[in-house]
């Protein structure tokens, strides 16, 4: 097999890990800087692509697995290293039921290290949770 | 003598053996460099692969423009994208400044119509895949945008009455216009419909337009709407080809042929590895098309004697509060639809002085460039990323580079391989038979 054929299978390799590590993220838990909420993210479109406006589904469970609702959900993001943020303002738009909410408007213009940051407020709860992805 | 020829002979003959020798010598050296300098990790690869005009998706129609996808608006659209007849002098078309033969773009700093424009005229090809349109993004449509030269003093100088008016008044456009939206409003009274009228600038034809009713300047607004509409249909038509970069990348993943070297040399190979790893340009100027379409400051200096431009900062309201906007009465899209303008970065601080990256597609064929024109050359253009100097303005988001003049080289030679002709370039690319 030459370098070409291998790069080429390579690739395809990729792409399937690619999808893989998002539908993994999906699966993976962030929890909150109080340690009252556990956060979960699904995006509709895998892998996220980028340039592309598309949706989220958050899944947000207090630490003892109960679903949580009636929660306001302020998300911002950016890029550390190039000290910008998203190119949208997404918004939490939807309860969905059972801990989930569909997040719209979400956007990324640049391949790199990204992080979105969660603001939970409920009650006279007020914590954040931060999720770090690569696009 | 005999064996003094016969040694001569030997002589010849080595020196043909030593000459091919070293022939295929120099060949296979050429050969082992260009494979060691061209070899592209699975990473690198997947990266090229994004880049490619096959990964180019379908455009997804313009939900806001019910007639983008018709044939019969698109032609309609090439005539008037190039008849001078839409202008307050009839010596201005949307072709003065988007001229085919420089990819639709004009070769001048600043655009020159009726009179110089505060902006560089650039590529509108693929431009159709963008969610804003003009530097600044100042219009969310294709369509949008199509209006704002019509009425702009210094480019076709007229007036939306005016326009209107043309589509009924000209047999031609009448009937193409009337088979794609239904019957046109009589205007041809005066007293309701004056001669020229609009939100413009010409205080007259401002008071004319004050002074018509409510209902009126409807009738207008739409026509003049459906006129961006048509020029949109045309618009989206103007999409680039393959190039040599692209062919390039499909040998690369084809496993039957072995193509590469005859299309891109060391230096221009060199230069893309640049492009997508050391230079970062393709942190911006990423996908198919080399452009995220979004906005960034990098910290570019004003023209001479200018303010430094505000950029997308300045347009944030006035997208909001444009009427013919994705949100508006003229859309034809529902406010669901309209996702783009709902979820917009308002962050005015991080926009200041920013600006919509360009497509870099056929980019060695438009200088000058940058929003205002003010870099001559790529070669410029490149070292002003390389310097990545403190912006005047704002918060420049390039960093120095610290590339070699050489690797600057290398990546402008690069960018040569990214022209090519729009596709259906007989049809769309220059006025209609």
């Amino acid at each position: 097999m030459n370098f070409k054929h291998l790069s080429i299978k390579l690739i395809a390799a990729i792409y399937f890990l690619f999808g893989t590590v998002s539908a993994i993220s999906a699966e993976e838990v962030w929890a909150s800087d109080g340690g009252s909420f556990n956060v979960s993210y699904t995006s509709k479109l895998v892998p996220i692509p980028i340039n592309q406006i598309h949706q989220w589904v958050l899944h947000i469970e207090s630490t003892s697995g109960d679903s949580v609702s009636g929660i306001s959900i302020e998300l911002i993001g950016g890029m550390p290293l190039h000290d910008h943020g998203l190119p949208t303002s997404p918004v939490a738009t939807e309860y969905l039921g059972e801990g989930d909410f569909l997040i719209e408007g979400m956007r990324f213009h640049m391949m790199g290290e990204w992080e979105i940051t969660l603001t939970l407020s409920i009650d006279n709860l007020n914590e954040t949770v931060l999720i770090p992805l690569r696009i | 003598m005999i064996g003094k020829a016969n040694k001569l002979g030997r002589h010849k003959i080595g020196l043909l053996i030593l000459l091919v020798c070293s022939v295929f010598l120099v060949l296979f050296i050429w050969r082992s460099n260009y494979s060691q300098f061209v070899d592209w990790s699975s990473e690198e690869l997947e990266i090229l692969q994004s880049l490619w005009l096959e990964s180019l998706p379908p455009l997804s129609p313009d939900q806001s423009n019910a007639i983008v996808d018709s044939t019969a608006a698109a032609k309609l659209g090439q005539q008037i994208f190039f008849d001078s007849q839409f202008s307050i002098n009839g010596e201005i078309s949307c072709a003065t400044c988007h001229q085919p033969q420089l990819y639709f773009s004009d070769g001048l700093n600043k655009a020159f119509a009726i009179g110089q424009t505060a902006r560089h005229t650039p590529s509108i090809v693929g431009v159709a895949y963008s969610p804003w349109f003009y530097w600044d993004g100042r219009k969310d449509s294709q369509w949008s945008q199509a209006l704002g030269p019509l009425e702009d003093p210094k480019e076709h100088g007229g007036n939306r009455m005016q326009y209107a008016r043309l589509m009924g008044s000209d047999e031609s456009y009448r009937i193409e216009y009337e088979a794609l939206f239904g019957n046109l409003p009589d205007f041809s009274d005066e007293s309701i419909f004056p001669v020229n009228a609009g939100p413009v600038q010409n205080p007259e034809w401002n008071a004319a337009w004050q002074m018509m009713t409510e209902d009126n300047r409807a009738q207008v607004n739409r026509v003049f709407s459906n006129i961006g509409k048509i020029l949109a249909a045309y618009e989206t038509r103007l999409m680039p080809s393959e190039t040599r970069f692209d062919a390039y990348v499909a040998s690369l993943l084809d496993e039957d042929n072995d193509l590469e070297p005859s299309l891109l040399t060391m230096d221009e190979a060199n230069g893309l590895r640049l492009f997508i790893g050391e230079a970062r340009c393709i942190e911006c100027h990423n996908g198919p098309l080399f452009t995220n379409n979004e906005f960034h400051n990098t910290g570019l200096l004003p023209s001479p004697g200018e303010l430094p431009d505000q950029g997308r900062t300045r347009v944030l309201q006035l997208l909001l509060e444009d009427p013919f906007n994705c949100y508006g009465g003229f859309s034809d899209a529902g406010i669901e639809q309209c996702t783009e303008l709902t979820y917009m970065r308002t962050n005015r601080t991080e926009l200041l002085g920013a600006m919509r990256t360009p497509t870099l597609r056929n980019i060695s064929a438009t200088a000058p460039y940058m929003h205002k024109g003010q870099i001559p050359n790529l070669a410029e253009v490149l070292k002003h990323y390389n310097q990545a100097e403190l912006a005047l303005i704002g918060h420049n988001e390039a960093e120095p580079l610290a590339l070699s003049r050489r690797q600057l080289q290398q990546i402008e030679l690069f960018l040569g391989t990214l022209d090519a002709p729009i596709i259906d370039s007989q049809v769309w690319g220059q006025p209609p038979l």
